[in-house]
């Protein structure tokens, strides 16, 4: 079975300056994986690329074997930084919205989570909060049964209560074949979950390992030796 | 799933596009009751049916400038902005975007027009500007059917259908100078704004090399005038916008599915 995600010498350039250099990469499915990296690494330039949101400078990046196209759009579920909600909608059309256009989306799954983070669905989204709109936007991508979620910074604006419950969600709501990448730079809050991580910085990857054969080999946690590579 | 596209397209212009041609007409309506039992007699009187009409005036210009600024928007904002992040994650074909905008677009178009005009009617309409319509109507039947030897209604039809070509080639047309912006990594609003009125210099080299050619060929007697002169040069002034049309949106079609590059 081929990997559910591989980067083949990827590479992105931004008018000249290079974001990511020639990575090679493949992801297994069935894991929870960190792409873990200070500001400005390139974390986000790969979910792009991997969403088909940029265009590869040169490379490859496949999802299933493909490139990224209407086709693996139908199994990766997304979560951009960006809010993509539109302002005029409730969160009932954008639960519609979903349903509509994405075959693998649960409604009741979304709505089951909705409840529990205490957001009606007669909410509209012009005069919520920015981290209740992440939280919003994050039940729609997880009610997704996916084979590949691409998370870029799921907690940064959500508050510490909230974090643990969103965490619990990513690890519940996976199927065993799925796989998760996460990208954050909080790196303490996510360690718990993680199977794999990556380390990226300045375009490279720095390191691809387990979490266990760091503990084991290196015995440190993620955290720790992150801060070890990446010291400034 | 360019049904769906279309039916969300609607669902987020709809609310703006609603209450502007509501507005429209009731100030038609107004307009049209005040200037009707309000003699100029009284300043006062006379002061307030001022308002009423440049109210008037003022909305119909928005519902135009309205129509011109959310075409534009709607495409920039969900396609190269942040909700971009959701729309080309959708499963969902460049082509279904491009026409998804596009045939909402020319809808909001053809009813901004329809309400427009309308609401002039509605604030002029007497028996004697019907009359006069009518009168010219008549004489442009019989002029037609003197002289060009076409029923007016199949010159109206095919008016009606060069309209609705040139007004998609023109929507595309914004499309093609947004997605030309969008190829700079900064400044792309400017750019897009420069890559428009680049765009238009080049046809307007192009057709007045090509009409120039085509005019001293004919001859324009009017006697020279049938039906089937008239149709054929609408034929080809439709064909020509056709070709323009299909030219920008293959511009759009291939900087979104081969270099789209989300800031």
């Amino acid at each position: 079975m081929s990997f559910i995600l591989e980067c083949r010498g990827l590479t992105k350039h931004y008018a000249g300056r290079p974001a990511l250099n020639g990575i090679d990469l493949q992801l297994e499915r069935g894991r929870i994986i960190g792409l873990l990296g200070p500001n400005g690494s390139g974390k986000t330039t790969l979910i792009k690329l991997a969403n088909g949101l940029l265009t590869p400078t040169s490379g490859e990046i496949l999802i299933a074997g493909s490139k990224p196209g209407i086709e693996t759009k139908k199994t990766v579920a997304y979560l951009p930084e960006q809010t993509y909600l539109s302002d005029w909608m409730r969160v009932r059309d954008m639960l519609a919205y979903f349903a509509d256009f994405y075959e693998n989306f649960r409604v009741d799954k979304a709505q089951d989570m909705l409840r529990r983070l205490n957001i009606g669905e007669g909410d509209r989204l012009k005069t919520m909060s920015k981290g209740t709109k992440e939280k919003v936007q994050l039940i729609l991508v997880m009610s997704r049964e996916a084979d590949l979620y691409l998370l870029d910074e799921p907690i940064g604006g959500v508050d510490p209560a909230a974090r643990d419950y969103i965490l619990e969600t990513i690890i519940s709501n996976y199927s065993e074949n799925a796989t998760v990448l996460i990208s954050t730079h909080l790196i303490t809050d996510v360690e718990k979950v993680l199977d794999e991580v990556i380390f990226i910085n300045q375009g490279s990857i720095a390191l691809q390992s387990t979490v266990d054969e760091i503990r084991e080999n290196r015995g440190t946690s993620v955290d720790a030796l992150f801060r070890e590579v990446f010291r400034c | 799933m360019l049904g769906k596209l279309i039916k969300y397209e609607f669902k987020a212009t709809y609310r703006l596009f609603l209450p502007t041609y509501l507005g429209t007409i009731l100030f038609a309506i107004l307009a049209k009751l005040f200037t009707s039992i309000n003699s100029l007699a009284t300043f006062a009187g006379g002061a307030f049916m001022g308002v009423i009409i440049a109210i008037y005036v003022i909305i119909i210009l928005m519902s135009l400038v309205l129509t011109l600024v959310l075409i534009i928007q709607r495409f920039y904002k969900n396609l190269t902005k942040d909700e971009g992040y959701l729309s080309h994650t959708l499963p969902v074909g460049v082509d279904s975007h491009i026409w998804g905008k596009l045939i909402p677009a020319v809808v909001w178009n053809i009813a901004t027009t329809v309400v427009v005009v309308a609401s002039i009617l509605i604030a002029t309409g007497s028996k004697e500007v019907f009359d006069g319509i009518a009168y010219v109507w008549q004489w442009f039947t019989e002029f037609f059917a003197a002289y060009v030897q076409m029923p007016l209604w199949l010159f109206i039809l095919e008016l009606c259908i060069i309209v609705l070509i040139s007004t998609a080639s023109s929507i595309v047309n914004f499309y093609s100078a947004i997605a030309i912006g969008h190829l700079f990594t900064k400044r792309r609003v400017l750019m897009s704004i420069v890559a428009y009125f680049g765009m238009a210099f080049i046809v307007s080299m192009i057709s007045s090399g090509i009409t120039g050619g085509i005019w001293t060929d004919l001859d324009y007697t009017l006697t020279n005038i049938t039906g089937s002169t008239v149709t054929i040069a609408l034929a080809i002034y439709a064909l020509y916008e056709v070709v323009l049309a299909a030219i920008y949106y293959f511009i759009t079609r291939y900087i979104f599915s081969r270099r789209l590059n989300l800031e």
